[in-house]
């Protein structure tokens, strides 16, 4: 009979499936090494592509220069004001995008991220009353202070909405406005504290919301790094149950997961990388958002591959768009947050007036 | 058995309905008296209550003797201010309740298609670029121009699509989120581009105050709202019987596309003349309309009054809170922000009680 | 012997005397005057006496202070090499300074640190910033100048870097006068050996690039940043830039030029000086306090200023009626807007904004509302606030012909000034 695969018709089936999925992920890794490279290239020394891929590996075996010759500036701007901005780059590409799985698959939201419901801007907020007014609520002086205040800050809206969708049965749109609303508030507390503070003041604080790789140490990339490369391996760790959240709560009770539990462990894991993340780059929306649906597009839904393949897109997509917003108009900069935003939000529309029931959730 | 009789029934029916017009004569009251009082808030630490009613009574009578920087204060500044916060918050207030009606969702707003973000977008291009649609030689009346029209846009954009193909009602929600992000994105580089000084007077306009009202500006205002909110009270019966469903809706005769649009074209012109003047007041058009509710229920033929009283009178209050807290004033809007989101929490983690999500 | 002998011998020998003491006892050419007190504008370690030079004088005075005649606290930059005593090493640095060694010196900047600082300076790299920019006119250092960042040069008042920019010689390296990009100035160390980074002093620099200044220093590059903004601390970065730049003539006569016009205000207004109640206003949407450099001017110029807040700002939104209280009902407002010499004037919007805000008040109703350029030097800011508060003591375009007088020493063009274009009345 035609049409009833043979088993070596299904095997072939599945082997084509792992290799589209392996291909693509050492696609997207291919992508995202040469895009760190032009990254590089980009620079007011002139440097050449191959020849910084040179540079930065012999610097990290050990190579030295002749002070103040020309090498030894090649070496130095590349690994200290280039190489940090292309990790960090990664880094937040990475854990935005976890970031955005995770919500997405806890709230059955495929408009989740950390930037559409308010998580971002609770973040923000806790740092610039750290920043601004010196407020802690740990008393740790310095970077892990702010760090603290906007992981408080990025908990408020999360808990919010754990509370409520506990307690009805959210529409996705629903929780959008919810975002919407939660970031009405904060930048309301934001004018609050920047109420008396001169023009030059505000801008500087409002320009930092708006994410960007500028001045990026090795230093900085420190924290978000740690807490990234965290939350990557547990997310990776938890994939099974991700996936039984997708089945419908009760399905997910039925088959052994406290999916209370589940929820609020996976909240406070995103409120913790966002706020990480946020702390050191400001505000990126719509990575998280746009990098599983690309990956659910190819790859499918199976949060195994999701995983990972979306902390690869992440990363691909920011090191894109920081190129993009240094060559737009060099040699100034716009910022990545801003170029993400125009990228994203037309995107964002895009998805919402083309979707198709086909994913199996109804707005 | 214990039947209850016809009139029984028809007695505690009407009883009901004399509660919730008490409800909002009350709180209309309410909302006149907290004017009159916000007449006595100023900034100015000298004016005591009887320099006040001087001024007042000399408006009135046309007599007495006044210190003319009093005169100025009270009715140049004052007074336009309170007239302002009235129609402003029962605009919003309505605005808001009709929204979140037609829309089926229980947090729209009248920005929610965009307006806001529409106006910011607009007052933003003339302050960093001086690109005026039409400059009429006072700034404030300038911004307001730009302010308005690129407020209608996002709302005539979806209102396009909307003719196109069948979108629902989420789908509007949610494509007004989007166009908000993609105006905040624009508004956001003009920002990076801009001079710091610029860049504090547009923040402070985005925010949302009452400052701006002046008797030139006023009876603008008031002529298209008023119109509008009638138009919308017009429409309250449809409107009620929309909450039950479109197919319902329909059953019973109601068009329920074409008052839907209406609706939305009146809400966006309405909003989009207030925000032009006072930017984005939030809050108001979310909050109102719920706690409203509470006292009369989701008839709109009552709750439209109702949430008009409410919203004129909390705009009130808060603004003269926000003169009181810090003499040299705070926008509004961020007394609003501050305490109208916790009230909204508040009353989303009420909300499981309710059936209307 | 006979007595023309003895006279003779007599003679010879007072005259041998008077040789000898003339020779061996140390002659008057060498006994400087010791200034009472240091002047306390040139703040660089090794110019004892606070003023424009390192010279004779600065020697003189670290001398007397090892000899015990006068102490390190009365001349505090004695000590030129920081080290809390004054001795030979500090002398000798001196010494040093005078013929133009090849060394670092330290100068206090106006953030109170210590900076080490290449001297003399032979490549500079300027961050222009807009008070410093009127400044660099009189320092007049262009020839040397390798790399400058900018937002927009005025083609009349920046004639010199724009004329250094245009012909190649100068290579801009930032797009406002706050950051400069790494890459471009590492290339001018390389390449032209650029020695140190002068800058004003903005508090958006700092949170930019405060890391930057490390690597600045990394790479060798010494960073001197000094706030331009009140006269104050406007003479003592000219002095300090001065000094280093060896154009200690230029900043001595600059300095005279001011403190001739600030006499003529005091003597002109004589005992009408401070009655004249004023407020000032640098941003649209705030009025200037008592933290700012526009109180001080104000006062120089003879007003009696009426902000009583301490930042340097309090804001003024549209629909403030605090700005109406009776203390704050002053006879003058100046309104400060940005108009440029060779770029645009005073705006509509600016004028529009101002109007929205301040028409009600005391000043504008009375006709006394004036809007003045910002990017004019401190002096000349301060005679047209002196002429407009006083317009019947001062003579027609007194300030005016200040101003003309500046430009003419100062710009290289000739350039007519307009006196509408620098302040303006706003009439209702």
């Amino acid at each position: 009979m035609e049409g009833i695969p043979t088993e070596d018709r299904v095997d072939a089936d599945y082997r084509s499936y792992l290799v589209r999925k392996v291909i693509f992920i050492i696609g997207v890794l291919i992508g995202c090494i040469v895009v760190a490279g032009i990254s590089l290239t980009i620079n007011g020394r002139g440097i050449e592509f191959f020849d910084c891929y040179e540079y930065i590996i012999k610097h990290i075996l050990g190579y030295e220069y002749e002070y103040r010759t020309e090498d030894w500036f090649n070496d130095y701007v590349l690994w200290n004001t280039y190489m940090p901005r292309v990790v960090i780059a990664i880094v937040s590409g990475c854990g935005l995008a976890i970031c955005g799985v995770i919500m997405q698959s806890v709230f059955s939201n495929p408009l989740a991220d950390p930037y559409t419901t308010g998580v971002s801007d609770g973040a923000t907020l806790g740092a610039t009353m750290a920043i601004v007014s010196g407020l802690t609520f740990a008393n740790v002086a310095g970077s892990l202070g702010v760090v603290i205040n906007a992981f408080i800050g990025a908990l408020v809206p999360a808990v919010i909405i754990i509370l409520i969708s506990g307690a009805v049965r959210l529409s996705p749109a629903t929780m959008i406005l919810i975002g919407v609303a939660l970031s009405g508030v904060f930048s309301g507390l934001q004018t609050l504290v920047m109420y008396s503070a001169d023009p030059e003041e505000l801008t500087a604080a409002l320009r930092w919301g708006i994410g960007s790789f500028n001045q990026i140490q090795w230093s900085d990339c420190v924290i978000p790094a740690l807490v990234t490369v965290i939350g990557s391996v547990l997310s990776i760790f938890m994939y099974r149950n991700l996936n039984l959240l997708t089945l419908g709560e009760a399905s997910a009770k039925s088959l052994g997961l406290d999916v209370e539990q589940f929820k609020s462990l996976c909240m406070v894991l995103v409120a913790f990388m966002a706020a990480a993340i946020i702390c050191y780059v400001g505000i990126i929306g719509f990575v998280g958002l746009i990098s599983p649906h690309f990956v659910r597009m190819i790859l499918g839904g199976d949060n195994k591959y999701v995983i990972p393949a979306s902390m690869l897109v992440g990363s691909f997509f920011l090191l894109a768009s920081d190129l993009i917003a240094r060559l737009v108009v060099f040699p100034d900069e716009l910022r990545v947050g801003l170029i993400m935003s125009v990228v994203g939000a037309p995107i964002f529309l895009y998805m919402i007036v083309k979707r198709k029931k086909g994913y199996g959730e109804v707005f | 058995m214990d039947a209850v009789s016809v009139s029984d029934m028809e007695c505690e029916y009407y009883a009901s309905i004399k509660k919730k017009k008490l409800a909002i004569l009350a709180i209309a009251i309410l909302s006149i008296i907290a004017t009159v009082c916000s007449l006595f808030v100023s900034q100015l630490s000298t004016m005591t209550i009887s320099d006040v009613m001087d001024v007042l009574g000399y408006h009135m009578t046309g007599t007495g003797d006044i210190n003319p920087v009093y005169d100025m204060v009270v009715w140049d500044y004052n007074v336009p201010r309170a007239l302002l916060g009235l129609v402003v918050g029962s605009s919003l207030a309505v605005g808001g309740a009709v929204m979140q009606s037609i829309l089926r969702n229980p947090l729209a707003t009248p920005y929610t298609t965009g307006v806001s973000a529409g106006a910011s977008m607009g007052a933003s291009l003339l302050i960093y670029l001086d690109f005026a649609i039409l400059w009429t030689g006072g700034y404030v009346s300038s911004i307001a121009i730009n302010a308005i029209v690129f407020a209608m846009i996002p709302t005539v954009a979806i209102l396009i699509v909307s003719h196109q193909k069948h979108i629902t009602p989420t789908t509007m929600i949610l494509a007004g989120i989007a166009i908000m992000y993609i105006f905040s994105a624009a508004t956001s580089l003009l920002m990076l581009l801009a001079d710091p000084e610029n860049v504090q007077e547009a923040y402070e306009w985005g925010i949302g105050s009452l400052g701006r009202a002046s008797w030139d500006n006023i009876w603008f205002v008031t002529a298209v709202v008023i119109p509008c909110m009638v138009a919308l009270l017009l429409f309250s019966k449809q409107v009620t019987i929309m909450n039950a469903g479109n197919r319902s809706a329909q059953s019973m005769g109601v068009r329920v596309k074409m008052i839907r649009n209406l609706s939305l074209v009146i809400i966006a012109v309405m909003t989009a003349v207030t925000v032009g003047i006072t930017g984005g007041i939030g809050f108001i058009g979310l909050v109102a309309p719920h706690i409203a509710r509470i006292f009369v229920g989701s008839d709109q033929k009552y709750l439209l009054p109702c949430s008009a009283a409410l919203g004129s009178l909390i705009l009130i209050v808060a603004d003269a809170a926000s003169r009181i807290i810090v003499p040299e004033g705070m926008p509004v809007g961020v007394i609003t922000a501050v305490i109208g989101g916790p009230i909204f929490v508040l009353l989303l983690i009420k909300a499981s009680k309710k059936v209307w999500f | 012997m006979n007595k023309t002998m003895a006279i003779l011998v007599a003679v010879l020998v007072v005259a041998a005397g008077a040789v000898a003491a003339f020779t061996l006892i140390p002659g008057d050419d060498d006994k400087v005057s010791i200034p009472e007190v240091a002047e306390g504008t040139g703040t660089v370690y090794g110019n004892a006496d606070g003023n424009c030079f390192i010279d004779k004088v600065d020697v003189a005075i670290a001398e007397s202070i090892i000899n015990g005649e006068r102490t390190l606290e009365e001349f505090p930059f004695a000590d030129a090499d920081c080290s809390g005593t004054v001795d030979s090493k500090d002398v000798q640095l001196i010494k040093d300074m005078i013929n133009k060694k090849d060394m670092k010196v330290k100068v206090l900047d106006t953030q109170d640190k210590i900076i080490s600082v290449q001297y003399p300076i032979k490549n500079p790299i300027i961050l222009s910033g807009s008070n410093l920019a009127p400044l660099m006119n009189i320092l007049d250092f262009s020839d040397i100048v390798v790399g400058a960042a900018y937002n927009t040069l005025d083609p009349v008042r920046d004639y010199s870097i724009y004329n250094g920019i245009e012909s190649g010689k100068i290579t801009k390296i930032g797009v406002n006068g706050t950051a400069a990009d790494l890459d471009i100035v590492s290339e001018l160390i390389l390449k032209k050996d650029a020695d140190v980074m002068l800058c004003e002093y903005s508090g958006m620099y700092d949170l930019d690039s405060d890391v930057n200044i490390t690597q600045f220093n990394e790479w060798g590059l010494d960073v001197l940043c000094m706030e331009c903004r009140d006269p104050g601390d406007d003479m003592r970065s000219l002095a300090v830039f001065g000094i280093l730049l060896d154009r200690g003539e230029n900043v001595q006569d600059y300095m005279k030029f001011c403190d001739e016009v600030y006499k003529d205000i005091k003597k002109v207004e004589g005992d009408k000086f401070g009655t004249t109640t004023v407020l000032v206003s640098s941003l649209k949407s705030s009025l200037s306090g008592t933290g700012s450099g526009y109180y001080p001017m104000s006062i120089t110029a003879g007003g009696k200023n009426l902000a009583d807040w301490s930042g340097s700002i309090k804001s003024v939104k549209v629909g403030d009626v605090w700005i109406f209280e009776d203390k704050y009902a002053s006879d003058v407002l100046f309104l400060g807007a940005s108009s440029n010499y060779g770029l645009a004037e005073f705006t509509d919007s600016d004028i529009a904004a101002y109007e929205e805000r301040y028409t009600n008040h005391n000043a504008w109703k009375n006709d006394r509302a004036f809007i003045f350029s910002t990017s004019t030097p401190v002096v000349v800011r301060i005679a047209y606030m002196a002429e407009f508060m006083y317009p019947d003591l001062f003579e027609d375009g007194w300030a005016n012909g200040i101003h003309q007088d500046f430009v003419d020493k100062y710009f290289d063009t000739d350039y007519t000034v307009e006196e509408s274009r620098f302040i303006k009345k706003l009439s209702s």
